[in-house]
């Protein structure tokens, strides 16, 4: 019985796990992309191919600020969206 | 800088050049596919295995045979001119940049499509259940995210727009047809599947495979649309050919 009650508060914290899901993948991704930014600026994964000239001026950390800041309303509308989240059953 | 010299060539290969195959690139794309299967599993529970299914695979078909139809059309009208203008070029994705590829798209770009497309209309339908209106905000939170994508990646040359500046109008250094087709993909790809989750997968008044065919030969037709209107609004865009809105100084 006890068994019992522990595997359905598991499946209860799961299900409520879940509807964080596509807010997870979402920051995630997003997150992946500014961390590559960050790599890059840092020269630790350089970039691919070198051109002389270079075809553009190499991104500063300035810049990728700029960007984030470019992604603020949608940033706004995925916290409204983790408000909801947070009060709803799925 | 031109495209890969055995573009051509290792069109149909699956891993282009061994060279691809390094930490970088299998962190991404092991980390990309680990969400993919995430957000998958999401909509397993959430609308079962054949709608899930469906939504990945017309995702990730919408958005390869796109990208390969724009692709091709940029490297096969390489050098022509239509009534007196050159046609301009469009972009390429390195070779050496990802290692698994569906022709000239890497998997994981089309991944990351069905991952931005199925995330960003999920979140925005927390906000309001009424679909076009979800599909708007989602449709813009994931343009949104290529405003910042896109300028990081061409600075790794991941991937590279070829056009001159006076073939275009540009924000960031990229050309404004892009955010236009990611707006109008996302939007359209997310109302049709849930316009057509509502009328025919839920209520079941059709066999289970004339409503998949059915599916994907709406989401072609719809694709096709999408390409002519992206066309058009970037052609009527022609008076700001040769503007680039943006902080950086257009490369010399």
């Amino acid at each position: 019985m006890a068994l019992t009650f522990l595997g359905g508060l598991g499946q209860v914290e799961v299900i409520k796990m879940r509807k964080w899901i596509p807010i997870v993948g979402f920051l995630s991704f997003f997150l992946i992309n500014l961390i590559s930014g960050i790599l890059l600026i840092s020269g630790i994964v350089p970039p691919l191919y070198y051109e002389d000239p270079p075809l553009y001026v190499p991104l500063t950390y300035l810049d990728l600020i700029f960007l984030i800041g470019l992604n603020l309303p949608s940033l706004i509308i995925v916290a409204f969206a983790i408000v909801k989240t947070k009060n709803s059953e799925d | 800088m031109d495209y890969d010299p055995l573009f051509w060539e290792r069109l149909f290969w699956l891993i282009k050049y061994s060279d691809s195959i390094n930490f970088t690139n299998i962190l991404n794309e092991v980390l990309v596919f680990a969400l993919t299967f995430m957000v998958i599993y999401h909509g397993y529970k959430k609308y079962g295995i054949k709608k899930i299914v469906l939504f990945f695979s017309g995702g990730f078909l919408f958005a390869a045979l796109e990208e390969n139809e724009m692709i091709l059309a940029g490297y096969d009208l390489k050098g022509t001119t239509f009534m007196g203008i050159e046609v301009p070029m469009t972009y390429y994705f390195n070779y050496h940049g990802y290692i698994l590829w569906f022709m000239a798209v890497p998997i994981v770009v089309a991944c990351s499509w069905f991952l931005i497309t199925y995330t960003s209309v999920q979140i925005t339908q927390k906000i309001t259940k009424r679909f076009v209106i979800s599909s708007l905000l989602g449709a813009f939170i994931g343009m949104s995210m290529d405003l910042m994508i896109d300028p990081i990646m061409i600075r790794k040359y991941n991937w590279i727009w070829l056009a001159d500046l006076d073939q275009a109008f540009w924000i960031l250094q990229v050309p404004i047809s892009n955010f236009i087709g990611w707006f109008l993909l996302i939007f359209s790809f997310n109302w049709l599947f849930y316009w057509y989750h509502d009328k025919y997968l839920e209520k079941r008044n059709w066999n289970q495979w004339k409503s998949i065919l059915m599916f994907y030969v709406l989401m072609y037709a719809v694709l096709i649309i999408v390409e002519f209107i992206t066309v058009g609004i970037t052609l009527a865009l022609f008076p700001f050919y040769g503007i680039d809105i943006s902080w950086w100084a257009w490369p010399s």
